[in-house]
């Protein structure tokens, strides 16, 4: 019996290899639609308050809790575009094709009232919605890193609806959202 | 999984805003309870992946050692993993100013691969010190030599929790507070990575007693485990650089 106990014990610690992201993550999505295109996928980051405070003191040079052009694009140059390496923690499939994402647009940063800070950032793509569009959308660092909350939201588009939503975990700790997007009837 | 990352980020928080708290308001009980909560995230922590806990495992295996030397090998880890996070921070913050954000995430990424290339050459030195004395016992190098290298080679990669610490604390002017919270998470390292050594010393103890018992071979059966375990290391060190350069 007491050979059991060691040998599930070893197992039990040497097989539990979670948790060991140092950065959290809270997403959110907002697709852009034009004439019946999908023109771009809007990412919004809300980070730790590790990695907010590091943002914070290293960029808001004059306090004010608001990123100016300069700061913001601090922000993007020494907390962001690193991760186009890693495919900028994303993965894009649309009907059952994988997109590659060659660059970003738009990017803003913001300080909430808590002093977290948001990142929002846009994906170019251009997708005809012909009469649904099938999306695979995941957030992934495969450094494992960095943590993806599993409560992404989608955000609502005026005249299309999302069918068939499906959200799971992806590799280590990493999030996957399945979902079809519809012209609403 | 998930509830167990969510207990993670709770312990991230508290310590995050403790230590703001305490930048501008000095309180002993609250430096207590930051020790304190600081050391059970050192244990909670350290039971992911990257604390060298398999390679500790498969060392104890490979060889005979009495318990004691499972604190050893845990020291060892515990003080570089933090250590070289204190070191790095200070760096960072007086000397190499330029570097911060993502290069730093990348920075991990570039010890985790220094770590993985030790971890497969000391492999390869334990395999081939096997072969060249087959027929002797377990042989070590000298003294406690062979449990430096595995401890160096674990713990090279900065413990990025410490180093996040370090630098805010730095930056913030209560560095002695940072110290002692890294402190703490170092010795909750410590105590988890000394009882997998001392599990796996058990371990491999139970194994040769049972197989002496059940078939005799003994002797043959420390032969086996002990070239599995080499093999083990070598693909631990492997998998890291692996996983690094993908």
């Amino acid at each position: 019996m007491k050979y059991i106990l060691f040998i599930t014990a070893f197992i039990y610690f040497n097989s539990l290899a979670y948790s060991h992201p140092h950065l959290f993550i809270k997403s959110s999505s907002d697709f852009l639609i034009k004439d019946n295109f999908i023109k771009g996928i809007k990412i919004s980051w809300t980070w730790d308050k590790w990695w907010s405070e590091d943002v914070i003191n290293e960029c808001d040079k004059n306090n004010d809790n608001l990123f100016d052009e300069k700061e913001t694009q601090l922000i993007y140059e020494d907390f962001f575009i690193g991760i186009e390496d890693f495919n900028y923690f994303t993965e894009i499939t649309i009907n059952n094709k994988k997109i590659k994402i060659a660059g970003v647009k738009d990017f803003k940063a913001f300080i909430n009232s808590d002093k977290i800070v948001t990142y929002i950032f846009v994906i170019p793509i251009e997708v005809k919605i012909e009469d649904e569009v099938k999306i695979s959308l995941a957030f992934n660092d495969e450094t494992i890193y960095t943590a993806f909350d599993k409560n992404v939201v989608l955000k609502n588009i005026t005249g299309y609806a999302y069918k068939n939503l499906k959200i799971t975990n992806y590799s280590y700790y990493g999030v996957k959202i399945d979902f079809t997007i519809a012209k609403n009837k | 999984m998930k509830h167990f990352i969510e207990i993670l980020r709770f312990f991230d928080n508290y310590i995050n805003e403790t230590l703001r708290n305490l930048i501008n308001n000095f309180d002993i009980v609250t430096v207590l309870l930051l020790i304190l909560i600081s050391f059970i995230y050192g244990i909670l922590h350290s039971l992911g992946p990257g604390h060298g806990k398999a390679l500790v495992a498969s060392f104890f295996l490979k060889e005979k050692h009495p318990v004691q030397k499972s604190l050893l090998l845990a020291a060892i880890i515990s003080i570089i993993h933090t250590g070289s996070a204190i070191i790095l921070a200070i760096l960072f913050r007086f000397v190499l100013t330029g570097l911060k954000g993502i290069f730093r995430i990348k920075l991990q990424n570039y010890f985790i691969t220094a770590s993985g290339i030790l971890i497969i050459i000391i492999g390869i030195l334990f395999l081939i010190l096997k072969i060249i004395h087959k027929n002797n016992e377990s042989i070590k190098l000298k003294k406690n030599t062979n449990i430096f290298l595995v401890g160096v080679s674990a713990g090279i990669i900065p413990c990025p929790v410490a180093l996040t610490i370090s630098l805010l604390t730095l930056s913030k002017n209560i560095f002695i507070i940072g110290i002692l919270s890294v402190i703490s998470i170092s010795l909750g390292m410590f105590i988890l990575i000394s009882l997998v050594g001392f599990l796996s010393i058990i371990l491999r103890d139970q194994m040769l007693t049972l197989s002496n018992k059940l078939l005799n071979k003994g002797k043959l059966f420390s032969i086996i485990i002990e070239y599995v375990s080499i093999i083990l290391i070598i693909i631990i060190g492997a998998f890291m650089v692996f996983k690094t350069l993908l």
